[in-house]
Parts: C-alpha cells; structure tokens; sequence
C-alpha cells in the first residue's frame, strides 16, 4: 500500500490504540533513496541561534576534555533545552540529557545543580514522575534551591496537585524568592477560583519597582500571561484579551503566543491566528494551531493539517510515547479532523499523564461533542477531585 | 539582570512548554531482512544527528551541504558501523549500496545501505548503540521483514540498553512453507505436466483385450496399475529435480521443452495405437526423468537460499507430489465414473488423447520455433 493512500485512510478511522499498532505495523518502504547530483546542493538546514552554533561546539569540546565537570555540563545542557525549546524540536532535550549521562543514574551524591537540570529536563520530556523524584533528592540537599522549588510546584500543579504545588511555592517564601512564592501561590489560588485575590496579587507584584525595569519585560510578560489565564478561568474573555495584548507588548515568547492562539481559536478569532504565529518555529503546537485556524476558516490549505498528521504518526512509531503526544492529538482529532470519539479516547489518556486547564478542557469537549453523559460525570468528578474551577469546562459540563 | 534571576526565568521559560511538547525526539530507522547468505539492512540516520556527533557543517553557515556530507561519509559509516555489532561481531556489515538521502517528517536522513555474509539462524543478536554519547533518549526503531504474508517485526532499541535479541522469522511460518506451496502452484499451472498425467490415466480405467477396449470390472483394478505408473514418473523427475536444482546436470530449456511436448505425444498416441507395447511404465519412468528438467527450471527462478536449499528443494518436490495427487484423484474419479459409457474407448480415450496429441504438437512446434500460439 503506498505511503500517502495508507496516511489518509488510517488517519480517518482508528482508535489511539488502535491506531499506534496500525502505524507500526504499515509502515511501508518509502520511495527510493536518492543521491543528490550537486555537492553544492543544501541538504538540511540546522537550527540557526546567534553564537550558539560555536558555543555548542566549544562546550563539547570542552565536555571531551572534563567530561564531569559540572559548570561545563549545565551550561550546555541549558544551550540545548533552550534549543529544543525555541526550535519545538524534542531531539535536543535528549541532547541535554546527554551532556548529563556522565551523573547517571542519579543519587543523593549527585551535585545538585546537575539534579535539578536532570529535573528540568525531564519535565520538559513529561517525565514527571522521574523529575519530581530528582528535585525531591536535590532539595533534601539543598532546600534554598529557589529553581528547585520553583520546578517542583509547577510539575504538581501541571499534574492537578495544588496542595503539594502550594507546599513548594511557600519554600520559596521562606528562601526569600518573594516575587516567585506570591505567583506561585496566586496562580493556584486562580485555578481553585480564588480570581479576586488572584489578580491582586499578581496585579500587586507587576506594580512593584522590582518588574519595571526595561531588562525586566521577560517577567512582566510570564506575570501578565498568568493574569489573562486567570481571566479565562473566571469566564471574563474581554479582561483576559487585555491581558494577552499587555504580555505580547511587554515581550513575546512562544509559549505566550500559543496561549494567546487558544484564546483567539476559543473566541471565533480564528483569523487571527495566523498572523499571530507566522514567524514562530513549525512546531508541532504551532502547526496544530495553524491548522485549526485553517480548518475554521473554510476554504485555507490543509497544507499544515497534513503536515502534522505526518508528524504523529512518525512520533507513533516509537512504541510507548502516545500519552506524550496525547493533548496534541486530540485538539487535532476534535478541532480539524471532526472526529469527537477519537478525541475523548486520547483526551482521557492526556489527563492521566497532565491535568492543566486546557486537558480538563478537551476532555469536557470531547465529551460534549459525544452528548456522552457518562464522560461528562467523570470530568465533574476529575474537576472536583483537583478542586479546579474553570468557568469554560462548566458551561460544558 | 542578576544571575539568580536569570536562572529562575529560564527555569520558568522551559516550564512553559505548555501547551505544546515539540516534534518527536531522535530517532533513527532500521530495516533488517535475511538474505540467502546473511542480512540486509537499510539503516537511515538523521543527518541533524550525525552533525552534532560528527560536525559535518564544516563552514559552520548552519546549512549542510551534500559536499559537506559526501566528504564526510567516511567517518560517519565508520562512526555508524562501530555503534553496530550483529551476532557478537560475527556479523560484520558492509555497504551494498552508495549511501543516498531521504526526507522525513523532521528533517533529510542519510540511507546506509548495508549487508553482511554471516551464519544466522533464527534470532539475531543486535548491540545498538548509536549516539550514546549524545542522546541516551535516542532510539533506533527496527522492523524486521518476516517474509510474504507476515507482519514485519518491530523493536525499538536502546543505545544505553544493551544488546537484545531479534527474531529473523515468526514461528508461525517456518522457513520454505513458501516453496511447498511454490511446487503445488507449479504442477497447477503446468498444463504441459498436468496433460501428460491424463494421457496416463485415460486408459488406466479400461484393460486392453483381443477384442479392444474393456472396462476395468472394479475400481481397484484400475487404481493399483495407476499407482505403479504414477510412482514411476514421481521416481523420474524427483532424480532429475534434485541433479539439476544442485546443478550437477543442467539441460537447456530449449531442448527440455520441446521434449516435454514429445513425451505428450507419445503417450496419446499410445493410447490409440500401441507404441510401446506393454512397456509403458518404463517409458514413464524415462518420461518422468525429462519433466524434471522443467521443474528444475522453475525452482531456478525462486531463488532457493543457499544454507537450507536441500530442504527447500525436498519441500518443492513435496509440492509438486501433492499438487499431482490432487489431480490424479479427480481425474481419475471423474474417469472410474464415466468407464461404462459405451463410447467411452472412441469419444473419451481416442478423442482426447487425439486432442492430446494435437495441442502436444502446436507445444513442440511453439517451442522448437520460439512461437506463440496457445494461450497457455
């Protein structure tokens, strides 16, 4: 069966299980090999950030040399997560890893600032049991590790453990990380529902001296993103927009545009969006916007939609990573490929690994477009069970 | 900035991955395949990879070049080929194949196309270890064909894992099933064999007398002379099946074809007119040895593996024999049910065996004259 009749066919029909075999299992000869005719010819494009192509090669250089020596390692570890954070390219997370594997396994012996890189990692990886367990060893050492505590909070909070995430915010109080302990711990209270105390607090630290300085636009625009999330929480759409646009002016990252994106997509603004993220790395988070914004609109080209769908089956050949993709996958199952029941299946899967807003959200809308009652209950009772309130999932629900 | 705070904001950056965890990590393809002497495998690896392991942008401008690459491929088959041990280095890979390029979903891979003569038997030991030193998430993903009609086997392999075992073959079809069912097709399709069988049988239900033609009174009497004559084209072909599939006799086709069609044309004409008087098991004996001949070119054509081809040979000639009791337990029911029609001797056995010995010739001229009239 040729490649591109296999793709659509099995892209319409399969179950996530289902469907993971099927990939592994036709995945056919592709199309003959070919040897370019011209030596000149550009076969591949590596990604391009200022200087860090030489500092890459420094570094290594220097890892051949002392291949345990600390600085050396985090420096480039942190090159290559920023690498594979900007590119939305998961192979240089692995590199990071790697520049690391002189420490593995970890243990309590392990130098600190290496354990609490591992964890950064690995929860960039979604690794998330293997990096609570590394900051756990690295903080017994070392409890003043603001990055340490920092990480711990937001991979519970991300997992729907809000009285843990809390736990590790007030570390920070007491290390005197003031600024991170009260937006840690507004941010939860946002997600419980406390918005008014919420927005005070963080509306609080954005008007402290500390966060007007020109070099700080970087934490005025994490602070500003944590308020207009929190706006969408309390179903105020217009507050949180202004929110949005404040981040945006104050910096842009990608994280901020996807949220923004989401917003824009909640908001029948779909064509918005690709203006909003032309610029940014063909990530797989960027393309699922892309493309649902296409699909939206009508009549645009199913170029990215294609693209993706390409993308995840090459990822589903590797036995064991559906749940990493599985929040992708179903916003693309629902929101470009119409398919609710294939949605629910991988939107059930996403939340056992993360139980962010935006996974509770899918699954309510997975299940809202399935009218299925029975799936309704259990995101009522998974809500409930966090102690999440998020106005957009209750008027599904 | 101050340092603390810019470790805390990077931190905070890489937790915002949200809503987004990136393109699939490192991987690379592995196609794994028994060959008649050893393995074959195609082994493509990201050339984004092999950059961070072999800085292959020598210029440094971010951009590879094929020049850049094809300088290079010296030390990246060397540095691919010492991450690789099959069989505990028994099986030592070399290139089939000039390496080539392909694009996949995340970025152009080069194609090492590679083989190795080794013994391997059922399982092969595979010790990947492929960019340990950069990615131990890295993985190789391994699909084994299995063969017609078998899903390939897959297995992801772990460069930190240390070596694992690989079925070459599922148990569920053990090797040269194929070649059994390749002798049934053959004796099948081959109308030529399959009408010097009837010509046998067309008199096996009657017995020659002073006065002609007479129906065997029973069954038995006709199945015992049938066995005896089919036994001995079975003895025939399987000694010259075996002389030629182990190349110790080889006859040209041009010669055995046209000699296979004579054969036909003996027999019917025996069935009309005595020629061989009485010796018709020894000629079928001498017949049999001719069809081997063109058994043996077929088996020529499937290209039997040379570590088991005694066994594969048996298992076609297996093929051919069931293949030939099928059709000689029809033909010779449908036969034993029509013997007392009256005209049995002048429609069924002179008529067909006429008929027999008509198609029998347009064979032999067809084949002496590299013609084609027949459609089979």
């Amino acid at each position: 069966m040729s490649w591109n009749r296999w793709r659509r066919s099995s892209v319409r029909g399969a179950a996530a299980a289902g469907a993971a075999v099927a990939l592994l299992l036709a995945v056919p000869a592709r199309a003959e090999p070919r040897v370019p005719a011209q030596d000149s010819e550009i076969v591949e494009t590596l990604p391009a950030v200022a200087g860090w192509s030489r500092e890459e090669r420094r570094l290594r250089r220097e890892l051949v040399q002392r291949p345990r020596d600390a600085a050396v390692a985090i420096e480039a570890a942190r090159g290559y997560l920023e690498l594979a954070r900007t590119q939305g390219d998961a192979r240089y997370a692995g590199y990071a890893i790697g520049v690391l594997q002189a420490w593995a396994p970890v243990s309590a012996q392990t130098p600190n600032d290496i354990l609490v890189m591992h964890a950064t990692v690995a929860q960039f990886l979604h690794d998330f049991d293997g990096a609570e367990a590394t900051l756990k060893l690295a903080l017994a050492q070392q409890p003043g590790n603001a990055q340490g505590w920092l990480t711990l909070a937001t991979i519970q909070r991300v997992r729907g453990r809000y009285a843990d995430s809390d736990t590790a915010c007030r570390a920070l109080v007491r290390i005197r990380q003031n600024l991170y302990a009260v937006a840690c711990l507004a941010e939860n209270a946002g997600l419980r529902g406390d918005h008014p105390a919420a927005r005070d607090a963080l509306k609080g630290l954005l008007e402290s001296p500390a966060v007007q300085d020109a070099r700080q636009a970087a934490t005025r625009q994490w602070l500003l993103t944590t308020v207009a999330e929190i706006e969408e929480l309390a179903g105020r759409p217009a507050a949180a927009d202004a929110a949005y646009r404040q981040a945006l002016a104050a910096d842009r990252s990608g994280y901020d545009l996807l949220a923004y994106s989401d917003f824009l997509l909640a908001q029948n603004r779909a064509g918005e969006v690709p203006a909003l993220l032309k610029a940014e790395p063909r990530s797989d988070a960027v393309l699922l916007r892309l493309a649902i914004a296409a699909h939206r609109q009508g009549a645009a080209p199913r170029r990215d939609a294609e693209e993706l769908a390409a993308r995840f089956e090459a990822a589903a050949l590797r036995p064991g990573t559906t749940a990493l993709h599985a929040r992708e996958q179903a916003l693309f199952a629902l929101d470009v490929q119409g398919d609710a029941a294939r949605a629910l299946t991988l939107a059930r899967l996403n939340v056992q690994l993360q139980r962010e807003p935006i996974d509770l959200l899918v699954l309510a809308r997975a299940a809202a477009a399935m009218k299925d009652d029975a799936a309704r209950g259990e995101v009522k009772a998974l809500m409930q069970q966090i102690g999440l309130r998020d106005a957009r999932v209750e008027a599904l629900l | 900035m101050n340092l603390r705070i810019a470790t805390l904001l990077f931190a905070l950056l890489c937790l915002f991955t949200g809503p987004a965890l990136a393109h699939k990590a490192s991987d690379a393809y592995l196609q794994l395949q028994r060959t008649d002497d050893g393995v074959a495998l195609r082994w493509d690896i990201s050339l984004r990879d092999l950059d961070a392991m072999l800085e292959l942008d020598r210029d440094g401008d971010r951009q590879l070049s094929w020049g850049e690459v094809r300088t290079r491929l010296d030390d990246i088959r060397a540095y691919a080929l010492a991450h690789l041990r099959l069989q505990d280095g028994r099986c030592v890979l070399g290139e089939a194949a000039p390496p080539a390029l392909e694009t996949r979903v995340d970025g152009s891979y080069l194609v090492l196309q590679l083989k190795a003569r080794c013994e391997t038997d059922a399982s092969l030991a595979v010790d990947y270890r492929l960019f340990r030193e950069v990615d131990p998430t890295h993985r190789g993903l391994l699909r084994v064909e299995m063969g017609d009609g078998v899903a390939p086997a897959l297995r992801s392999l772990d460069p930190v894992g240390g070596p694992v075992t690989v079925e070459l073959r599922a148990s569920a079809a053990p090797p040269g099933t194929s070649f059994f069912r390749d002798g049934i097709h053959h004796i099948l399709i081959g109308y030529d064999h399959i009408l010097f069988l009837v010509c046998l049988l067309l008199p096996a239900v009657l017995q020659r007398r002073a006065g002609g033609w007479q129906p065997v009174a029973r069954w038995r009497d006709a199945i015992w002379p049938m066995v005896g004559t089919v036994t001995m084209f079975t003895l025939g072909h399987s000694i010259t099946l075996a002389l030629a599939g182990l190349q110790w006799v080889s006859l040209s086709p041009r010669l055995i074809e046209p000699a296979i069609a004579l054969t036909i044309i003996v027999a019917a004409v025996d069935n009309i007119y005595p020629l061989l008087r009485g010796k018709r098991r020894v000629f079928t004996f001498l017949f049999g040895l001719i069809h081997g001949f063109g058994f043996a070119g077929v088996l020529a054509e499937l290209a039997l593996p040379v570590g088991s081809f005694v066994v594969a040979l048996l298992q076609f000639n297996l093929g051919v024999e069931a293949g030939q009791l099928v059709i000689v337990t029809i033909a010779l029911a449908a036969l034993l049910a029509m013997r007392h029609w009256r005209r049995y001797a002048p429609v069924v056995l002179q008529g067909g065996s006429a008929l027999a010995v008509l198609i029998a010739s347009l064979w032999f001229v067809e084949r002496v004259f590299d013609l084609k009239w027949l459609p089979v």
